[in-house]
């Protein structure tokens, strides 16, 4: 009797030992190419410690959640999805809500707004540009008003 | 400082994109009047100078980083009017060319920062001038930047409970008043130094160079 009430014993533990293990974390660790993100801003800071969330496609809801690291970069695994939707915010305001278009090697085409299209020193120059011809047609405008006048 | 596409709900920006039309229409309403010929390249000058400035990020205890405006000294010599239509233009260049703030939220930045804040600029300087002109022009210009951010701070903060997930996670920006307030409050408390700095050096400039009437500008809108 008592022989049996061990092995039963024994066998109702064996079948414990399953869920209990269940409640242990386990760590498994592998290397695999993944997509790396860096954020900055304009003058080249990065966008350091900052919350961001990254959606794929059109979800509503975010796959990866984090904060990007001191070089303001964050990593992610696309896992065969082309697009994805990133958004980035600082508490003060400061950030960005960018898709991206993840290619199969892995690199991303149109993540940088700084690599497609003019270089930054370029845009300063254009924006200066822009507002002193603005200004500039908006004096010759008025000129020609106040000489056409009667 | 700029708010960027995607933070804000559309039931806050499409609004302010109404209001800042308006009040768009009403600054440019007899600006031939306001706005003198020889103030005009004056003007041009002190706007590319805001616009530069919103590009400069400057670092700051604790490892965040903001950036002057501009706006009060823009208001302070030209009047709120001329100085609310040109900050609108530097805020939609720097979000067309940089992605420094969003155009869905220009109309909010427009009049948190432009209208608000110049207007904030103006009060101030009105009130205290009387006192010490050079004070009131430094502390117009704090008081500018620090209302402009308690206004962005606000309407940031508001997104959380504007806009929700079924599981109830913000839908567009994630953080509430309890950290909008004081990362955009204590950072621009010390960037209004910066700017009361520069635009009492931009302001005595000018009266050096006479340009005339700066006080009447200043009280008119």
């Amino acid at each position: 009797m008592t022989r049996r009430i061990s092995r039963l014993g024994l066998a109702w533990l064996a079948c414990l030992s399953g869920t209990v293990t269940a409640h242990e974390v386990v760590l498994d660790m592998t290397m695999t190419p993944a997509a790396v993100l860096q954020l900055r801003y304009a003058d080249g800071q990065p966008f350091a410690f900052e919350a961001y969330e990254l959606y794929p496609g059109t979800a509503d809801m975010p796959a990866q959640v984090g904060r990007t690291d001191a070089q303001g970069r964050l990593a992610f695994l696309p896992d065969g999805q082309a697009d994805w939707r990133l958004k980035a915010f600082a508490a003060d305001g400061h950030g960005l809500d960018r898709r991206l278009h993840i290619a199969p090697t892995g690199a991303t085409a149109a993540a940088s707004t700084a690599e497609a299209g003019l270089d930054h020193f370029a845009r300063v120059i254009l924006g200066l540009a822009l507002i002193l011809g603005g200004f500039g047609l908006y004096q010759r405008y008025r000129s020609k008003q106040r000489k056409s006048a009667p | 400082m700029h708010i960027p596409d995607g933070f804000l709900a559309p039931q806050i920006w499409l609004p302010a994109w109404g209001l800042a039309a308006g009040a768009w229409t009403w600054a440019a309403r007899d600006l031939r009047r306001r706005l003198d010929e020889h103030a005009v390249p004056r003007l041009a000058m002190l706007t590319a100078l805001a616009y530069g400035l919103g590009l400069i990020m400057v670092p700051l205890p604790g490892g965040s980083s903001g950036h002057l405006l501009g706006v009060a000294l823009l208001t302070l010599l030209f009047g709120l009017r001329p100085a609310f239509l040109a900050y609108s233009g530097v805020l939609a260049l720097q979000a067309l060319l940089f992605g420094a703030g969003g155009i869905t939220a220009l109309g909010v930045n427009a009049l948190a920062l432009g209208l608000i804040g110049g207007a904030t600029a103006q009060g101030l300087f009105r009130l205290l001038r009387p006192l010490h002109e050079e004070t009131a022009v430094a502390l117009a210009a704090w008081g500018s930047i620090m209302v402009g951010a308690l206004v962005l701070a606000l309407v940031l903060g508001a997104q959380p409970w504007l806009a929700r997930r079924a599981d109830g996670t913000p839908l567009f920006f994630p953080f509430d008043w309890s950290i909008t307030l004081p990362a955009l409050l204590l950072p621009h408390a010390l960037i209004g130094i910066g700017e009361a700095a520069l635009t009492l050096l931009v302001w005595r400039h000018a009266r050096r160079r006479g340009w005339h009437a700066l006080p009447a500008r200043a009280q008119t809108a």
